[in-house]
């Protein structure tokens, strides 16, 4: 090897050296302490597989997942409907439309804890604004907080409001990149606006949906700030995620061992998920 | 359609290649600037609308502490501690709960630091950590050997992870040495020096006195129309303080859902919080335990215990007792607003101190300071204080049965963090941390933290809290100082005071602490149940079964013998009760 091979060699070491530290140690450490029974005041010994075979009977695990599931499905559904739409709303020339652009990425960049604190004023059940505007208009007093299908509503609004901007200018970019000849060729063809709809925008701009609906889910399934500050998890354990329930095992609780098999199979789960969402996103890319 | 791959990459690179006209480069930065002025708008709304309604309501030590503290030098019977022992150059580093210069534990050594610094020429370093994190962290500190804090306010649902893990020091030596300040284990309750003892040995520097007492408003009780309605509705005369908590429940339904304030609204009967994942299990806990805990000479198998059988460790959480607890809880809760279930203790102290929109409440020693707050207050000079209700029969698991009696049992508590002082183990100044706790626990200074102080979050129960007038003669306190210092009025001091007294030093039993290991795991699982129930998704016996069976499992995990020990030794299991102070 010559001299000016080992530099290059020499120049690559701090990035291993920080991958080993930051990632590979952690990583192997964490797969260690899930073979492990550590808690606080106790010795860890191995325990082999014990604690991801207690994820089968433990309800909380089911709970949180099953919780998280049917966040995720319904905040990126209902997301991706409404970013596409307002998306291919704001491609149109009407007044004011940048202004409108911008304000509507505003939530997006606002941070989440704090989004939830707001959302907690304005979901106050005694006095709070939508309370009081329903009970003008209808009424009705609605339990956003204090009711498990509520409580799970009011959640899912917060993330809708908070991150379908987010999708928003994923699709706008790609809607705004995409070529004319194909519209034009449409046109002339006869096409109407939904067939010009489906048969060229969604085709043209399924890469990009991919890719967007695939970073929203990873985000959804890791949900956490705005639970933590709104709910709380409640009523009972209604809307307590995945990711919470990591957090009180490991951070509360002190079940270090459990807690990092729990993060484990969360880790499984977002490849798998990432893996088939890529292999699609590469089948859409060459079709 | 078809797409073809080169034409994407040129399009890619057009827009790469594409150079930005200062016109664009511009707009751009403008769109930026109006983005970013919007977003600081919203954040900065929901921060300040957040820390109005969601964050517990403000105390006024601002007002309290500019206009008393010269009366406080001429009024208190000040003893200046003599400088006996001084630590030049040393640091005390605290972890105590955030709360800043004004809020709960923080102020105390905000609002001593500099005398204290002064005394011993020893620098006193405040170190904030969240509500939520102030367990992990501390614990984080110890497990790792860190070694940043010195002493610790902590929670006592921390004391046994602290003790068992040898992560705090034994404070029987520096008790009996004569160089630190002095403060006297017997003019502290005995719930709070179980708290702060373990296996017979003192662990932690006794602080606050958290109990849950009654609150109830003194206008309407004293309404002769309300009374008469009242006698004719339920054929006996309105319970003045309500002794049990079916009487509570009758004064609730009476007062909920018309307008008995005049503001032209209909107003509730009681307000509670019982937000999950908050601080609701200590709520129940406060109505539960006078139907379990059965009084007894002495903690043993079936006297003075709640949450397990200190023999075999088997939960005790689903048995008749605790199950008539929720269900009295699940029948209280339909007299108070339905936003109760999702409400942390700030919205409820909220309602009942500042909107007067509730007849009565159960809560802590936070409740009449805030009441004394002009501000924010619209019951002050309203309010009546009595110790938590009790039960005419009490669960007897040795025979089985409810075992009646003839004057309502009463279980005083310690439902709270019961904040005090821990000596880490690593800690390189535990002398000067010792003095520093000893001193700040010593009458004179306690006195100011309960009066002076109205952020303190300490809340009354020494010896030298209690005029001798309101203690049966024991206490060393004065209510003109109350009223003048402390600023509150006399008669809600006085039935506060008297309250606190009855609920600490006369009450029939007392619940205990549950600080074994794994104590937050415990009360997770008690938390989630109890509101499962509320919210109407299981039955009380539901539950509380589910809540039992995860009991058995943490209890298993962790090792029922060892567990077993632990339990015991934390409940003084086998050692008489001693309530009365004589």
């Amino acid at each position: 090897m010559s001299g000016e091979e080992r530099i290059k060699y020499l120049f690559l070491l701090p990035s291993v050296i920080m991958i080993l530290s930051f990632i590979i140690f952690p990583l192997i450490y964490s797969l260690y302490l899930s073979l492990t029974n550590w808690q606080i005041g106790r010795v860890p010994s191995l325990i082999g597989l014990s604690n991801y075979l207690k994820v089968f009977t433990d309800y909380r695990v089911h709970n949180s997942l099953t919780f998280t599931l049917l966040f995720t499905i319904f905040t990126v559904s209902i997301e991706t409907l409404f970013a596409l739409g307002v998306a291919i709303l704001s491609q149109q020339k009407f007044f004011g439309n940048r202004f409108f652009r911008v304000l509507f990425t505003a939530p997006f960049f606002t941070c989440p804890v704090a989004l939830s604190y707001l959302s907690i004023t304005i979901f106050y059940e005694e006095g709070g604004p939508l309370n009081n505007l329903l009970k003008l208009l209808f009424d009705i007093k609605v339990p956003w907080i204090s009711d498990p299908d509520y409580a799970f509503l009011s959640l899912c609004l917060v993330d809708i409001w908070q991150w379908t901007p987010f999708l928003y200018i994923i699709f706008l970019a790609g809607l705004e990149s995409l070529p004319k000849e194909p519209y034009e060729a449409a046109t002339i063809d006869g096409a109407s606006s939904f067939q010009i709809f489906r048969y060229v925008t969604i085709p043209l701009l399924a890469p990009v949906i991919i890719t967007g609906v695939l970073l929203k889910i990873i985000e959804s399934l890791k949900v956490f700030d705005i639970i933590y500050a709104l709910t709380g998890g409640g009523p009972g354990v209604s809307t307590e995620s995945y990711t919470m329930y990591i957090y009180k095992t490991g951070f509360r609780f002190f079940r270090l061992g459990y807690a990092a098999a729990l993060s484990f199979i969360l880790l499984i789960i977002l490849m798998i998920l990432f893996t088939i969402l890529a292999f699609r996103l590469r089948e859409v890319y060459y079709e | 359609m078809v797409r073809k791959k080169g034409r994407d990459r040129d399009n890619i690179s057009t827009i790469l290649n594409k150079q930005i006209s200062r016109r664009t480069a511009l707009s751009t930065a403008g769109k930026i600037a109006v983005t970013a002025v919007i977003t600081g708008v919203i954040a900065g709304a929901g921060g300040y609308l957040a820390g109005s309604a969601a964050a517990p309501p403000k105390t006024i030590t601002k007002t309290v502490r500019e206009t008393v503290t010269e009366t406080v030098t001429k009024t208190v019977t000040t003893t200046p501690a003599k400088p006996t022992i001084r630590f030049e150059g040393a640091t005390v580093n605290v972890a105590c709960m955030a709360g800043g210069p004004e809020g709960p534990h923080s102020s105390v050594l905000y609002y001593f630091k500099d005398e204290w610094e002064k005394l011993t020429g020893a620098k006193l370093n405040v170190i904030e950590i969240p509500f939520a994190e102030l367990h992990e962290k501390v614990i984080t500190d110890c497990v790792t050997g860190a070694g940043v804090y010195d002493v610790a306010k902590i929670c006592a649902t921390s004391l046994g992870d602290l003790v068992v893990g040898g992560y705090v020091e034994c404070i029987d030596d520096y008790m009996k040495d004569p160089r630190f300040p002095k403060w006297d284990p017997n003019e502290v309750p005995e719930p709070v020096k179980r708290c702060v003892t373990w296996g017979g040995k003192w662990y932690g520097i006794p602080n606050d006195c958290d109990g849950i007492y009654l609150y109830y408003r003194r206008d309407l009780w004293e309404n002769p129309d309300y009374r008469k309605e009242f006698k004719d509705k339920y054929g006996y005369d309105l319970p003045d303080p309500p002794k049990t908590w079916d009487e509570v429940r009758d004064c609730a339904e009476f007062f909920n859902g018309w307008d008995w304030n005049g503001d032209g609204e209909p107003e509730y009967g009681l307000c509670q919080s019982l937000k999950v994942n908050a601080q609701a299990w200590f709520k129940y806990l406060a109505v539960a335990a006078c139907y379990s805990v059965l009084p007894g000479p002495v903690v043993d198998k079936y006297h003075n215990v709640f949450h397990f059988d200190p023999e075999t460790m088997e939960p005790l959480i689903n048995t008749p007792g605790p199950v008539k607890g929720l269900e009295m809880l699940i029948e209280l809760s339909k007299y108070g607003p339905e936003a109760m279930l999702g409400w942390d203790i700030g919205p409820s102290w909220d309602f009942f101190v500042t909107k007067g929109k509730a007849a009565l409440t159960w809560d802590w020693g936070d409740v009449p300071r805030m009441a004394q707050d002009p501000e924010r207050s619209v019951i002050k000079g309203k309010l009546k204080a009595a110790p938590l209700p009790g039960s005419y029969e009490v669960w007897d698991r040795e025979h089985d049965e409810w075992k009646k009696f003839d004057k309502p049992i009463r279980c005083g508590n310690i439902l709270g963090c019961d904040w005090f002082y821990v000596i880490l183990k690593h800690s390189k100044n535990k002398e000067a941390a010792y003095h520093l706790c000893a001193w700040l626990s010593a009458p004179e200074q306690l006195f100011k933290t309960v009066t002076v102080i109205w952020g303190s979050g300490v809340d009354p129960g020494w010896r030298c809290h209690f005029p001798p007038e309101l203690s049966d003669g024991w206490g060393t306190g004065n209510l003109k100082e109350w009223v003048t210092v402390g600023g509150y009025d006399e008669n809600d001091a006085k039935s506060f005071l008297r309250a606190v007294y009855e609920q600490y030093y006369k009450s029939d039993t007392f619940l205990e602490y549950l600080k074994i290991p794994g104590a937050t795991e415990l009360m997770d699982s008690l938390d989630v149940h109890i509101n499962e129930a509320l919210t109407g998704k299981r039955t009380a016996k539901e539950a509380l079964d589910l809540c039992a069976k995860d009991w058995e499992r943490i209890i298993e995990e962790r090792g029922k013998e060892q567990m077993k020990k632990w339990y015991q030794e934390s409940i003084g299991y086998g050692l008489p009760i001693k309530i009365s102070p004589e």
